[in-house]
C-alpha cells in the first residue's frame, strides 16, 4: 500500500479509537487523565495533516496544542483548588 | 493515485463519526470541566473535515479555526473558573496573574559561583544565530517567513535573559510598546497598501505582491517576538 494512504489510515485508527477512549475509558472520572487521552486523537489529527500536505497547518496545529495544554492544565488546577 | 479525491468519502465519514460521538458524550456530562475537554475532542473532527478538501483553501481555513479555538478555550476556562468562585463567596485580595501557576514562585539558590561572562560562546553565538534566522526570515517573506524570523527574535531575548545583562524591566516596557507599535504599522502596509493595491492598480502587481509580503512577515516576526520578553 502506498504509504501516504497508510499514514491517513492509521491517522483514522487514532483519531475514532482514541475518541473512544477519551469518551469510554478508564479513569475517566478524573478531567486530567481524561485530558491526556484527548492527546491520542490529536496525534490523529496530526497524521491526516501529514498526509494531505497541510504543512503550515501542522506546524500551527502542533504550537497552539501546546498552548491549549497549558489553558487546560491551569483550569484543571483552578478547579481542584476551588472545589477542595 | 490521487490521494485526495480517492480519500474524500472516507475523510469526512471518520470525521463525522468523531464529532456524533463526542457531541453524543457531551450529552451524557454533567461536570462543566469535562465539557470542555470534550470540545476538544469536537473541534479535532471539524478540522478533519475542513483538511478532506486538500486544497490550498482546507489551509487557508484551518489557521484561523486553530487560532479561534485556542481564544475560545481560553475564554471559556476563564470563565468557568470565575463562576465557580462567585459560588464559594470567596472575595480574595490578588486579582491572578494569567498562567501564575507556571511562573518560578522562588528563583533556585545556587551554591556553586558560576562565572557566565567568561563563557564567550553565551554572547557571540546567540547573537550569530538569531542575525541568521532573522535574515533567513526576511529572505521567506510571508507567513513562513515571519515565524522564522520570530524565532530568531525570541532566542536572541531568552538568551539575553540567561546572561542577565542589558535588559532591565523599563528597556522591556518601551522594547514592547515599540514593537506593537511596529506590528500594527505593518499590518497597516499589510491590508491597506498590500491588498487594496492589488485590486485599484492591476498592473503593478508585483510591487504590491512585494509589499504585502514584507510587511506580513514583519508583522509576525514582531509580534511573536513579544512571547520572548516574558519571563525575563
Amino acid at each position: 500500500m502506498d504509504i501516504v494512504v497508510s499514514t491517513l489510515y492509521l491517522g483514522y485508527f487514532l483519531l475514532i479509537f482514541g475518541t473512544l477512549g477519551v469518551i469510554l475509558g478508564p479513569e475517566t472520572r478524573d478531567p486530567l487523565v481524561r485530558f491526556l487521552n484527548v492527546e491520542i486523537p490529536t496525534i490523529g489529527v496530526m497524521l491526516i495533516f501529514l498526509a494531505y500536505n497541510h504543512t503550515l497547518a501542522l506546524m500551527t496545529y502542533i504550537a497552539i496544542n501546546s498552548l491549549i495544554v497549558l489553558v487546560f492544565i491551569r483550569a484543571i488546577i483552578r478547579k481542584e483548588e476551588l472545589e477542595a | 493515485m490521487d490521494v485526495v479525491q480517492h480519500m474524500f468519502n472516507y475523510s469526512v465519514f471518520a470525521g463525522f463519526v468523531v464529532g456524533i460521538l463526542s457531541l453524543i458524550a457531551i450529552g451524557y456530562q454533567r461536570s462543566d470541566i469535562h465539557l470542555l475537554i470534550l470540545t476538544d475532542v469536537v473541534e479535532c473532527a471539524m478540522l478533519v473535515i475542513i483538511a478532506a478538501l486538500g486544497t490550498d483553501l482546507a489551509e487557508a481555513l484551518i489557521l484561523p479555526g486553530l487560532v479561534v479555538g485556542l481564544a475560545e478555550f481560553l475564554a471559556v476556562s476563564e470563565i468557568l473558573i470565575q463562576r465557580c468562585k462567585l459560588r464559594k463567596k470567596e472575595r480574595e485580595k490578588k486579582t491572578p496573574k494569567l498562567f501564575e501557576e507556571f511562573l518560578v514562585v522562588e528563583e533556585p539558590k545556587v551554591e556553586v559561583d558560576i562565572e557566565h561572562p567568561r563563557m564567550e560562546i553565551l554572547y557571540s553565538a546567540s547573537r550569530f544565530i538569531s542575525l541568521i534566522l532573522v535574515i533567513y526570515g526576511a529572505f521567506l517573506t510571508g507567513f513562513t517567513g515571519g515565524a522564522v524570523m520570530s524565532v530568531g527574535l525570541l532566542f536572541y531575548l531568552l538568551s539575553q535573559g540567561i546572561v542577565s545583562r542589558g535588559i532591565s524591566s523599563e528597556d522591556i516596557k518601551d522594547f514592547w510598546e515599540a514593537v506593537a507599535g511596529f506590528s500594527g504599522i505593518m499590518w497597516a502596509l499589510w491590508i491597506i497598501l498590500g491588498f487594496i493595491g492589488f485590486y485599484l492598480f492591476p498592473e503593478h502587481y508585483v510591487t504590491f505582491l512585494l509589499i504585502a509580503g514584507g510587511a506580513l512577515a514583519l508583522k509576525v516576526g514582531s509580534k511573536l517576538g513579544l512571547i520572548g520578553d516574558l519571563k525575563l
